[in-house]
């Protein structure tokens, strides 16, 4: 089991001295589920959500597809049965994955991805994705390209803020969660720098808003991502030794 | 008759183990490695005329492109990126042991651990006596008195197909259903492609089949059906007298052989533990390293004994590289 941690951020509260473009600390495991094929624990601060990746393995005759693999995404929340919130983030995210997987690899398969919330404080459909893809990479399933996601709430006052916890949610008019796909740029350095792809994978939103603050919601999401891409990177590079 | 042994409860320590490793092989921190790419990133192919694509990369715009994070390994002209974990996939001619999940249609469907189950089909198995004969309806509504649902078997991968399908065989009268013995899933990475996958241990009367697809069956030996197999490798024994011999039920194992099993079913958990490979040097220095300190079997998996194995390896390795 190996935990990273992205140092220590100023606070998590906007009250404690949290910018509205600043995400909170990232806290994430990989390994954590023995019989699963791959598995990871992301934490955004308060919100914490467990993925587990069983697959590509053999599809049931009803849901195989001949061609391609089928993604198989199960969301349960913290507390209570699943309902319609739960099934509609259970489209999104499948919708997301499918969109990184090379599908057309592996025909007759599924890939099951189980994603448990553990604490919800805000931006939960972000950290599950973010959880996702490290479970998915943990799992040794192959990717096009890596995604990361990041949350952004429209508040009264017609501001913007970056990673809202749970109460900024419900005080917001609109909430946004998108996702970008990411590479790393070799040439730049050693290291690689985290380049964010200027298209979105995916995009949630919900709520009141203009076509401006879509677009500005866009780019601040966009910044979220890239830093969210280095820290998964960083965590990937400990973990991996020669 | 055996004493039921006291429960022993132990606290579960994060990170116990890899710090256990590095503690013996005495390196404080891993290295960063050169060649770790991610998913997505670009493989340098320079100073190479030609390349074979392998395992975690595909071609994007002539560009050879990481699919999944790990290390690039370069054999020859093969490049391929090694994963820590990833599922076993099936190659031509691999010894694998598998569970039959479903009889149907003149094939059995076996689950390899693998992407897809794989499948075995009637015309692929070895007829007791080693006759060939054209398989017909009769065969057919008779499948499952050769296998059941849920049995065990050895074989070995006929054919992989472009999806990724994989066709067994158990041509031979090696192959077959697996009974009265130990299986243990090992991560199919720690398992290295070898000649001999089968191994009769005679001086302690144990057979071991190490699957590539990560499944290791350690079972004691049966002398009746090694002298079948023999005489039927060497060609033109009875057909009457192999069918009788195969089909005759084994002798009950006795409480030693059970021990010896046991305790090499545990050898290779513990190198599992350890993240070590797989293979029979391997298995029999950590078997004989526990008899030697008069482990007991439940002991084998304590850390006392882990950190014995390493230093062993430990040994090993350095008196390896002064050579």
């Amino acid at each position: 089991m190996e935990v990273d941690r992205a140092g220590p951020g100023p606070g998590s509260s906007r009250a404690k001295g949290r910018l509205p473009s600043q995400l909170r600390t990232i806290v994430s495991e990989r390994c954590v589920l023995d019989r699963a094929d791959g598995s990871a624990k992301w934490t955004q601060e308060g919100s914490c959500v467990l993925a587990a990746v069983y697959g590509p393995r053999q599809a049931k005759v009803q849901r195989e597809d001949g061609e391609r693999a089928v993604v198989e995404v199960v969301y349960k929340p913290r507390a209570g049965l699943q309902g319609h919130t739960e099934r509609s983030r259970e489209l999104d995210i499948r919708g997301v994955l499918e969109g990184i997987i090379p599908l057309g690899m592996h025909p007759r398969t599924s890939i099951m991805v189980v994603l448990q919330v553990i604490q919800d404080d805000g931006s939960v459909l972000s950290c599950a994705l973010n959880a996702a893809v490290a479970a998915l990479v943990d799992a040794g399933v192959p990717l096009n390209s890596m995604c990361a996601s990041a949350s952004c709430v429209l508040t009264q006052e017609g501001q913007l803020l970056l990673d809202p916890d749970s109460c900024e949610e419900k005080a917001a008019t609109a909430q946004f969660c998108f996702t970008f796909p990411h590479h790393f740029d070799l040439t730049k350095s050693a290291e690689g720098e985290a380049v964010v792809s200027q298209a979105a994978l995916g995009c949630r939103s919900h709520g009141n808003f203009k076509t401006g603050h879509l677009l500005e919601a866009l780019q601040l999401c966009a910044l979220g991502c890239q830093r969210v891409a280095a820290f998964a990177r960083l965590s990937l590079s400990k973990s991996l030794p020669a | 008759m055996f004493e039921p042994a006291a429960v022993l409860v132990r606290a579960h320590r994060p990170g116990a183990d890899i710090a256990l490793i590095e503690r013996a092989l005495n390196v404080p921190d891993a290295l960063p490695s050169t060649t770790f790419v991610c998913v997505g990133d670009e493989i340098s192919t320079e100073g190479q005329e030609g390349f074979l694509r392998g395992h975690g990369t595909q071609v994007v715009d002539g560009k050879l492109v990481a699919t999944v994070c790990g290390v690039v390994e370069r054999i020859n002209k093969l490049i391929y990126v090694k994963t820590l974990n990833s599922r076993y996939v099936a190659e031509q001619g691999d010894v694998v042991v598998g569970r039959v999940a479903d009889v149907a249609g003149k094939a059995w469907r076996v689950d390899l651990k693998s992407r897809q189950e794989a499948k075995l089909l009637l015309s692929a198995v070895h007829l007791p006596g080693g006759i060939q004969r054209r398989r017909n309806a009769e065969d057919e509504l008779n499948m499952r008195a050769f296998f059941r649902e849920a049995e065990l078997i050895s074989a070995e991968v006929q054919s992989v197909h472009a999806d990724g399908s994989v066709a067994l065989h158990t041509r031979s009268a090696k192959y077959g259903k697996l009974v009265h013995g130990q299986l243990v899933e090992v991560p199919p990475n720690l398992i290295k492609r070898q000649k001999q996958h089968f191994h009769t241990l005679e001086a302690l009367g144990v057979e071991l089949i190490i699957g590539c697809n990560g499944l290791v069956w350690v079972a004691p030996l049966r002398p009746d059906r090694a002298a079948a197999a023999a005489a039927a490798a060497s060609g033109g024994a009875d057909a009457q007298e192999q069918a009788e011999a195969e089909a005759r039920p084994p002798p009950p194992p006795t409480k030693a052989q059970l021990e010896v099993v046991c305790r090499l079913a545990n050898a290779i958990r513990a190198l599992t533990r350890l993240y070590m490979p797989v293979y029979p040097a391997s298995i029999m220095s950590t078997y004989e390293a526990a008899v030697e300190q008069g482990v007991a079997l439940a002991g084998m998996l304590e850390p006392e004994f882990l950190e014995a194995v390493v230093g062993q390896e430990a040994h090993r390795r350095g008196s390896a590289m002064q050579e």
